[in-house]
């Protein structure tokens, strides 16, 4: 087998074992479903690219460029907010806004993740979704390894916060 | 909702339960490997391009470099291979390194006396000159200083002159031609050189 084939095997095999994970944290730190799988694909573009470096940790390696990538998204989000459409489009956007809002409800878990600030979502993410280590998603976010510990504290806290109330919500809504 | 966050919360086991249909679609590393490819395909594209079209911005350049001195007033400029100055039925050819500079700017500035319709020039890459100019006969030997040394040049008697005889020259011969005398003078060249190379070069 060729070198080039080698590592495009090495690649796959890696692709099948961590795709789903990094997709589901992908889908907690960013906002909708499409935006989570191009950043997935974007950072496995990234890691195959570098795969020479990344090969001998690829978990690692992909943590670190999709938090990356996420962040970039989220500055740029900052820079370029959206522009809401002209009061003639609002009917026929409020179905489309409505019917992914009904599809999105299913994921009270990760909506609640989403009202976390960045980073306690991002400790979070890496901790539970990507079965990072605290040192490992300190290195991977770039902080202390004190910064992910009381972050993921707070972060879990304020999930259970936030949780209770949407629960309290949804008795209210449907008694009994 | 059945979810609840108390101390015992494994977060994990519920965010599972939660993305259990979030995976991604099938075939991922292949449409991943497949955007690498096209992505090096489009930057070898991107690079040859690039070589291209400089090479079709720098051909033109180095063709007008090279051969933009031009034939002027009969004096033959031979592209970018060896440079001819003509006067009458002499030719001196030049090394590759000299261009004919008549009818240009970078004129050589050697003092010897001329006629503009009788004189050819040309400039060296390294910064000398040479002039070729057509005096009436039977100036040597008389005119020649004492101090030139008689030399052959091909099939004609020839005084070389030392450097300061012609303002500018660094050294100068005088060549006797049948009906006419042929000066040529150089700047940058020693007199041995200017003796190898127009013993090389006249016809």
């Amino acid at each position: 087998m060729s070198r080039a084939a080698e590592r495009e095997a090495a690649f796959t095999r890696f692709v099948e074992t961590a795709s789903t994970s990094l997709l589901r944290a992908a889908l907690v730190l960013l906002d909708t479903r499409e935006e989570a799988e191009d950043a997935l694909q974007l950072t496995l573009l990234r890691t195959f690219r570098r795969w020479e470096r990344a090969k001998e940790a690829p978990e690692a390696y992909s943590r670190a460029v999709l938090v990356n990538i996420c962040r970039e998204r989220w500055r740029h989000r900052a820079r370029h907010p959206e522009v809401t459409g002209a009061l003639g489009d609002v009917g026929a956007l409020a179905g489309v806004a409505s019917f992914a809002e009904a599809v999105d409800r299913r994921h009270v878990l990760v909506r609640a993740l989403r009202k976390l600030p960045a980073v306690q979502r991002e400790v979070l993410a890496c901790r539970y979704l990507l079965d990072a280590t605290v040192s490992e998603t300190a290195a991977a976010l770039g902080i202390a390894e004190g910064t992910v510990k009381s972050a993921a504290s707070r972060g879990l806290e304020q999930l259970r916060l936030l949780l209770s109330a949407e629960e309290k919500k949804v008795s209210r809504v449907h008694p009994g | 909702m059945s979810i609840q966050a108390d101390d015992g919360f494994n977060l994990k086991m519920a965010l599972e339960c939660e993305l259990d249909g979030v995976v991604p679609y099938d075939g991922l590393a292949g449409s991943v490997i497949t955007r690498y490819r096209r992505a090096i395909r489009r930057r070898v594209a991107g690079a040859v391009s690039v070589v291209v079209a400089l090479a079709g911005i720098g051909v033109p350049l180095g063709l007008a470099a090279s051969g933009g001195s031009g034939d002027a007033a009969g004096t033959g400029a031979a592209g970018s291979g060896p440079v001819l100055l003509r006067l009458a039925s002499y030719t001196l050819k030049l090394p590759s390194r000299y261009r004919s500079s008549d009818g240009t700017a970078a004129r050589c500035d050697i003092g010897v006396e001329e006629s503009p319709a009788e004189t050819a020039t040309a400039t060296s890459s390294s910064g000398g000159c040479l002039q070729m100019t057509l005096t009436p006969p039977a100036s040597p030997p008389g005119t020649v200083p004492r101090s030139a040394e008689e030399v052959t040049i091909g099939r004609y008697r020839a005084w070389l002159v030392a450097s300061g005889y012609w303002r500018g020259a660094s050294s100068g011969l005088v060549i006797d031609t049948p009906g006419s005398d042929l000066l040529i003078a150089a700047s940058g060249l020693s007199p041995a050189a200017l003796v190898s190379l127009v013993s090389a070069g006249l016809s």
